[in-house]
């Protein structure tokens, strides 16, 4: 279900949540589904229950799953998917803008492409 | 937790080890790691005091390790050299063990027999090197240690089998809160698994550390300018390494990468820059290259 690549220089709990993120946000994992257990996943893809944990951890407090203690981790209600989607895009969205703004883009071309493809989704949507 | 306080030990004039400290913890996996001939072995004998040391001490949740005390009984350790009684099975093993461990469980021996496809009836000493180590490494789990210490354990085992050994260590650590401590000098099997790694070299742990850590801090890199490339300093950063294949140029680091990738920019046209993982390898070349060892150049 999930790997690492040793090669990549993301730290692998990284990696490991990012494909989680994947599962979750495409609905490979719905609500309420019930994640592995860390020993299991751990001695499946050999690797440290603890990073595993680790990545865990991070889609807890970024709300896409939710742990009962002694029973296991499962996926976050629906609503609680969006809003964390939600969150990490616009997360992405700030970085970008930043990196435009490092690469020399005027503020009004910035705002310019924004208000474009906002635009241009909501042509989409109404053709 | 398991702590090494201190730790020294002379043959004769020859000091094996010298001021060892260890410091590793429940549920967790600790990696030893050293050049060859630095005492790993010697190390894990003394923690399980078949070796007595000249000063210092083996603390167990703080209680003193010793040859008599009862904490004794929740260690286990697979050593590298395997020797049986002669004419022994894992069968007639396994019943003698009994009587030294109180949490032997046949119900887990019968299991691990069955996966790793042992015959516990059969004689030991017909057995191949790698059957010999599962037989062993069986016998432990099977054992229920608190401690558990493997020196050199997937050493001579095929690929399909240090997965399976893999996979049962794994489930045990997490699910019975074992402590182990691993001997390897294949840093390949130890990368991604263990949770913290003490690095030996003659006789001392030059470096005891948690994995993410000492891989967040040191960095490699590989990059090329447009220019000759002189060299590069700065205060945020120090390279470790640096090797020139042709016009690219890969660097080990310490420290701030983005600050090592501005001064880079500042000074040259950079045509290309990557970041590469770090692996256990690159961190224990790079620690023993502070310790003076694998500095030599090869005269041919």
């Amino acid at each position: 279900m999930v790997s690492f690549d040793p090669n990549n220089p993301k730290p692998i709990y990284e990696q490991i949540y990012e494909q989680f993120v994947k599962l979750i946000s495409s609905q490979v994992l719905k609500p309420e589904d019930q994640l592995p257990s860390v020993r299991e996943l751990a001695s499946t893809i050999r690797l440290n229950p603890n990073t595993i944990q680790r990545a865990y951890k991070q889609l807890e407090n970024d709300h896409y799953i939710y742990s009962l203690p002694g029973k296991g981790n499962f996926v976050a209600r629906a609503d609680h998917v969006i809003s964390a989607e939600i969150q990490r895009k616009t997360d992405e969205l700030v970085s970008c803008v930043k990196v435009l703004k490092g690469l020399g883009v005027e503020d009004d071309a910035i705002l310019a492409i924004t208000r474009d493809t906002v635009k241009g989704v909501e042509n989409n949507a109404s053709s | 937790m398991l702590r090494v306080d201190k730790l020294s030990k002379n043959f004769r004039s020859f000091q094996v080890l010298k001021d060892i400290h260890i410091n590793a913890n429940e549920g967790q996996i600790y990696g030893l790691v050293g050049s060859n001939g630095c005492g790993k072995t010697t190390l894990l004998k003394h923690i399980i005091q078949v070796f007595r040391q000249d000063s210092g001490q083996v603390y167990f949740n703080d209680q003193v390790v010793g040859e008599r005390s009862e904490v004794i009984k929740d260690f286990y350790y697979v050593q590298d050299d395997l020797f049986f009684p002669h004419g022994s099975t894992l069968n007639s093993l396994f019943n003698f063990e009994g009587l030294l461990y109180d949490q032997m469980s046949v119900e887990k021996f019968n299991k691990l027999t069955t996966y790793f496809k042992i015959d516990p009836n059969k004689k030991l000493a017909n057995m191949s090197k790698g059957q010999k180590k599962q037989a062993a490494f069986v016998l432990a789990m099977s054992a229920n240690p608190k401690v558990l210490l493997l020196d050199e354990i997937v050493d001579g085992l095929d690929a399909v089998i240090r997965r399976k050994f893999w996979n049962v260590l794994i489930k045990d650590v997490v699910g019975n809160n074992m402590t182990v401590i691993i001997s390897s000098h294949d840093l390949k099997e130890l990368d991604n698994i263990c949770d913290k790694v003490g690095i030996m070299h003659e006789g001392t742990i030059i470096k005891e550390e948690e994995m993410s850590s000492l891989k967040e801090n040191l960095k490699r890199v590989q990059f090329a300018v447009a220019e000759d490339f002189e060299g590069i300093s700065g205060d945020e950063f120090q390279i470790v390494k640096r090797i020139q294949v042709g016009k690219v140029y890969f660097m080990t680091l310490r420290g701030n990468v983005e600050a090592f990738r501005k001064a880079l920019e500042e000074r040259y046209q950079v045509l290309i820059f990557d970041e590469l993982a770090v692996n256990l390898e690159e961190i224990f070349i790079a620690e023993l290259g502070g310790a003076g060892y694998g500095t030599e150049e090869l005269d041919a």
